[in-house]
């Protein structure tokens, strides 16, 4: 949070989350390089340079899905949780391909490698001579560039919205990757199977992303704008310790709280890396992020000691039985007692 | 091809040498007012690879 940057801010969950997954690559590197060398389908350099190619997209499948996953089900949650290591490890597994592939391919030659890869072969205007390295080097660029930029110094620097903007370039890097990939099998490989693997993996991303946005449509209680004052409804329709996330049409989303000292209104957007606060349950009385724990007091808006993170508030009453929210935030750290319920 | 394929790679060959120089200047004269722990040496060298990949848009900010 907003004290002094660390390298990383390590605790116990970081250290199982990361283990687990150098484990799951490491199991998933040696499995596909002894069945290669079992069925004798390459040399051990290709086979080590292939493991670790199909190890990046696998991994970026992964960590596309979790958020998506994460909306869907709770029970996806934990793997929000420390994701930007599961990035990184991704973007240091593709970067081992790619100089591997560079190197066996392209680096004994007298044009420098990039050079050779991007233009020493193929017609950029013919779909199966088209040099599929160029789109491998596209991603990789991306992938890089987002895992170089991951530390929350970055966030901070460039702000929110721009750090956000550059890190959705994933998506970018994700249809370069299947290009990458789908062109190298039409022009090398000819098998059919890893095409369905690309087709099916491609379908489960746009399918799960677009239940994610339906399911995070449905969560969202568009607001009636004929006054400042959002209708949320009977109190006790609010889960105890989520939230009721509303949509203004006018401003960003607010999540309606009722927690234990009652019902509480903040902005649904995490200052951290805008992460969906309204997803997101009161751990120990305070608002926690699904996606990084940032935690924010309910009545405050604020971070508790020594962070110095914060959401604005928003006003909340109870009349007839039904909770109103003002969609008008108030000023950074103004103080909304939480109403209390009538029993 | 294989020309503008050269003139690509030397373009990003270039972008990473200026990057490299800013980012060096960057990690150690234009952090000296941010909140890093300690000396912050290991979190100056974690930022190096970002200022070297987006030192435009630092460039950019700054001015």
């Amino acid at each position: 949070m907003s004290h002094d940057f660390v390298p990383v801010q390590w605790n116990r969950q970081k250290y199982v989350y990361d283990g687990i997954l150098i484990v799951a690559i490491m199991a998933f590197l040696s499995s596909f390089i002894l069945f290669g060398l079992n069925a004798k389908v390459a040399d051990p350099s290709i086979l080590i340079m292939r493991a670790l190619g199909a190890c990046a997209i696998v991994l970026l499948h992964v960590v596309l899905a979790i958020g998506p996953l994460a909306r869907l089900s709770d029970r996806f949650k934990p793997l929000l949780y420390n994701r930007r290591h599961f990035g990184v490890i991704t973007a240091v597994i593709g970067l081992l391909h790619g100089a591997f592939a560079l190197m066996w391919y392209h680096g004994f030659g007298v044009i420098n490698p990039i050079a050779s890869a991007i233009g020493g072969y193929g017609d950029y205007g013919v779909p199966i001579e088209f040099p599929f390295e160029s789109l491998g080097l596209i991603a990789l660029v991306i992938l890089l560039t987002m895992a170089a930029t991951s530390h929350d110094f970055w966030l901070s620097r460039l702000t929110p919205p721009i750090w956000k903007a550059l890190h959705m370039c994933v998506y970018v890097a994700y249809a370069a990757l299947i290009g990458h990939v789908a062109l190298g099998t039409a022009q090398f490989d000819k098998g059919v199977g890893l095409f369905w693997a690309l087709g099916i993996g491609a379908v489960l991303m746009s399918g799960l992303h677009v239940a994610s946005m339906l399911k995070g449509r449905s969560l969202d209680t568009q607001a009636d704008m004929k006054t400042d004052w959002v209708n949320i409804g009977d109190p006790m329709s609010i889960p105890l310790n989520k939230a009721v996330t509303i949509t203004p049409a006018n401003g960003e989303r607010i999540a309606v709280f009722r927690h234990a000292k009652g019902i509480s209104a903040v902005d649904a957007v995490c200052s951290h890396q805008n992460g969906p606060l309204g997803e997101g349950c009161v751990i120990g009385g305070l608002v926690t992020c699904p996606w990084h724990g940032f935690q924010f007091d309910p009545e405050t808006g604020e971070a508790p000691a020594p962070f110095t993170d914060r959401v604005q508030t928003h006003e909340v009453r109870i009349e007839n039985g039904t909770v109103w929210v003002n969609s008008t935030p108030d000023a950074f750290g103004t103080k909304r007692i939480a109403i209390q319920v009538p029993s | 091809m294989l020309k503008i394929a050269q003139f690509i790679s030397y373009g990003l060959g270039i972008y990473v040498l200026i990057g490299l120089v800013f980012g060096l200047y960057f990690i150690t004269r234009g952090l000296r007012n941010e909140p890093l722990a300690g000396r912050g040496v290991i979190v100056r060298l974690m930022l190096l690879p970002g200022a070297v990949l987006i030192w435009p848009l630092l460039l950019k900010a700054k001015s």
